[in-house]
């Protein structure tokens, strides 16, 4: 079996009286790269830094590399790379100051790959980082997480702001970083396309609790559109177990369903006298349906 | 109408009500206070008016920003006018209640000597020119209204000097002429400034200024006015931040040298030395122009201007920081304590810079002449006083931005009431009766409790 990076058991995290998660268990294993994915105040950023010890949770634990999140040790915290969602860094410092200062505290720094990003990213390194905008903070807070080549790396919303180029340059980078498989990606986002194209694994968190958790592929192929032609008439309510959203019109219907089985599509075939027909749905398209209901 | 001026007036956040409701409330005692009996002149008058123009036209000038400057002036009807009808409602409404409640206060307190030759035209000129100055400070800079505090330093430091001198020829009337032009200057400030903001566009300064009130937003925009190219500027903080350019890595593992890693972070910059000089070349130059040598009585200022030169870019930017300081590969107890060392270092350094400057210029208060020692005491009593100061500091920045205010006034009234119980317990077990080395005593050993306590709730705290 392989063995677990990050493991959350019963952890439930709530501010003042509202609950944000609750009783979350999760465990992500070594290699994988994972994408957490959630509606707006899901709970994803929460659950991030629950996980990393910048939150105490209220009840529960949480486990990096074996040690317990809110007491990690300089060595372990040396293995980790975080991109807060928000980023404030020290907007006096230029840019090569800011990669000195914290490049100082790590043992192993990999002056090659930072020049590289900032070449590729086109961040001048003796411009202030107060000056820099948005985006600009944003690839070089990601800068700084691989600057020590981290055994795991945990990213919040890292590309909302960057433009499709350093996109594009930034999930190369995580995709090299995964393609060593010593190496765990944790990524949160709202943009589906990325974790398409680069996560293994999807976690689905909603309204703090998680909905899904397990590889993409299996999501993919668990969700799927339906449509149902039939002679007769379809009831207006079709009642099917996983179902996620129906559209019936009079002799067919567009159903979204999860659990999708060889024996269930005959089921339905059999059930309705139907012809059904199958459709693969995108990332996007599964986010949408299982926020749906 | 009616109905868009009540919503507009529900804009006024309640925080900021309150406020101005409790300080209304505080006012007439403070007045009292401040008077204690005695005759008020004119420029008492001035001076006990002019912090209160500061607090409440700054604030209205930052509001008046936040909502003129934005598209919708530009796009809702009547947006505007309303905003501008009930700015100037408040301001009658709370100036009124500044002059009532204070007249009531000093009822019995004129000295007909002294408002003899009063020139009230002049009086109203220069309050008119103080609530236009500040409310301008405010409409302009946006939140950081406060960056007018200096003014009102400059009215205390300037207390008994030529700048009220200047003040005197206003209110004193005797130079009618002078009071006409200050009316004038007042009326066409105020037509201009209506007409600004009624027709402020994306093109103007006060939009290119802070707008926001993102921390991580306005210090773009402060750093993004520097000049690209090597300018004075450029230079100074080159200088200043010339530390940056020598770090060293990795990062030594001694405790000392960590610490002086985790001051860059906090923008402590280097010449101390000359800070002190630099405030030795500008006592000396009032001093001169003034021929009277400063008048430093209160070293406690000095304890709140170390406290406050450290804590105030800190507080105001950094807590977003945390999540990321608190990821160094360091344990989280390690982590605190650096950054205590090094906001603690810091403070020390601000705090002996100004107090050696203090230290000259009493001992010398004009270049060449020598007055003798100041009070050793004294510097003591400023030096005890950093403790709790930055225990309170240090609580306060760890929380939340939202009830730091709040927390922070509660925080202030109990350390104020542990220190005089301990004093009082220290002067009945030692019978000393003089209260100021008692005091000096109890300071310390509070502050030093209350930075221990600080530092086990940092341990424990959320700071991301």
């Amino acid at each position: 079996m392989t063995e677990a990076i990050l493991e959350l058991q019963g952890v439930s995290k709530s501010f003042k009286n509202k609950s944000v998660l609750e009783r979350i268990d999760l465990s992500i294993p070594r290699g994988s790269v994972v994408g957490l994915l959630g509606k707006n105040g899901a709970g994803k950023t929460t659950l991030l830094k629950c996980a990393l010890g910048l939150l105490k949770t209220n009840s529960g634990t949480s486990r990096i590399f074996g040690e317990d999140s809110w007491d990690l040790s300089g060595e372990t915290k040396a293995r980790i790379g975080y991109v807060p969602q928000k980023i404030d860094l020290y907007a006096w410092m230029k840019v090569r100051q800011m990669i000195s200062y914290y490049a100082a505290f790590y043992a192993r720094w990999n002056d090659a790959l930072t020049q590289a990003l900032l070449s590729d990213w086109e961040l001048d390194a003796e411009d202030r980082v107060g000056k820099l905008s948005e985006g600009q903070v944003q690839k070089l807070g990601l800068i700084l997480a691989m600057g020590h080549e981290p055994d795991l790396l945990i990213l919040d919303e890292p590309a909302a702001s960057l433009d499709p180029q350093a996109r594009r340059t930034f999930l190369a980078a995580v995709i090299e970083i995964a393609g060593n498989h010593d190496r765990t990606v944790i990524l949160s986002t709202h943009l589906t396309s990325d974790l398409e194209r680069v996560a293994s694994d999807i976690v689905l968190l909603k309204s703090g609790v998680i909905s899904y958790s397990g590889s993409m592929d299996e999501l993919k192929e668990s969700v799927k559109s339906l449509t149902l032609r039939t002679e007769r008439k379809l009831p207006a309510n079709l009642v099917l177990p996983g179902l996620l959203k129906c559209e019936t019109h009079d002799n067919h219907a567009v159903l979204t369903m999860k659990g999708v089985t060889t024996d269930r599509i005959r089921s339905l075939e059999n059930d309705y006298a139907a012809t059904v027909e199958v459709r693969d749905l995108t990332l996007e398209d599964i986010f949408v349906e299982v926020h749906r209901v | 109408m009616f109905e868009q001026l009540a919503v507009v007036l529900k804009s006024y956040n309640r925080w900021s009500v309150r406020t101005l409701v409790v300080l209304g409330m505080l006012w007439p005692a403070f007045v009292y206070w401040y008077v204690q009996g005695e005759y008020l002149d004119p420029l008492g008058y001035i001076n006990l008016f002019g912090p209160m123009l500061l607090v409440f036209f700054g604030a209205l000038g930052s509001k008046a920003k936040s909502e003129f400057v934005p598209f919708r002036s530009r796009l809702i009807p009547h947006w505007s006018l309303a905003h501008l009808a009930v700015a100037a409602g408040l301001s009658v409404v709370v100036v009124l209640f500044l002059a009532g409640t204070a007249a009531i206060s000093l009822h019995g307190n004129f000295s007909e000597g002294h408002w003899k030759d009063v020139s009230y035209l002049g009086m109203f000129g220069f309050l008119w020119f103080l609530a236009l100055m500040f409310f301008s400070v405010g409409y302009f800079s946006g939140p950081a209204f406060l960056g007018g505090m200096p003014l009102v330093f400059a009215l205390l430091v300037f207390r008994g000097h030529d700048f009220l001198r200047l003040i005197s020829i206003l209110v004193q009337g005797k130079q009618p002429g002078i009071v006409t032009i200050v009316i004038l200057i007042d009326a066409v400030g105020s037509v201009a400034l209506v007409r600004r903001m009624l027709h402020v566009d994306e093109e103007m300064a006060e939009r290119r200024w802070t707008v926001t009130f993102d921390p991580r937003e306005q210090q773009r925009q402060m750093w993004s006015r520097e000049a690209p190219d090597r300018g004075i500027r450029q230079n100074i903080s080159s200088w200043m931040f010339r530390s940056l350019d020598e770090i060293q890595r990795p990062l030594r593992q001694d405790l000392p040298s960590q610490i002086r890693h985790f001051q860059l972070g906090i923008m402590a910059p280097r010449g101390y030395m000359a800070v002190s000089v630099l405030m030795v070349l500008i006592f000396w130059t009032i001093n001169l122009v003034t021929g009277n040598p400063f008048p430093v009585s209160d070293y406690f200022f000095w304890s709140l201007l170390g406290i406050n030169s450290v804590f105030a870019q800190v507080m105001f930017s950094q807590r977003n920081s945390f999540q990321w300081i608190f990821m160094l590969p360091l344990r989280r107890r390690e982590i605190v304590i650096r950054y205590f060392g090094a906001l603690l270092t810091s403070v020390l350094k601000m705090w002996f810079s100004y107090i050696l400057a203090i230290f000259v210029v009493q001992w010398m208060p004009f270049p060449g002449s020598v007055a003798g020692a100041p009070p050793l005491l004294s510097m003591i009593e400023s030096f005890a006083a950093l403790f709790p100061l930055f225990g309170i500091m240090t609580l306060v920045l760890m929380w939340p931005r939202e009830v730091r205010a709040k927390r922070a006034v509660v925080l202030v009234l109990l350390v104020a009431v542990l220190i005089t119980l301990i004093a009082v317990t220290i002067g009945k077990v030692t019978k000393m009766h003089e209260p100021a080395p008692v005091f000096t005593i109890a300071a310390f050993l509070t502050g030093i409790g209350l930075i221990w306590f600080s530092y086990r709730r940092w341990l424990r705290a959320d700071l991301a």
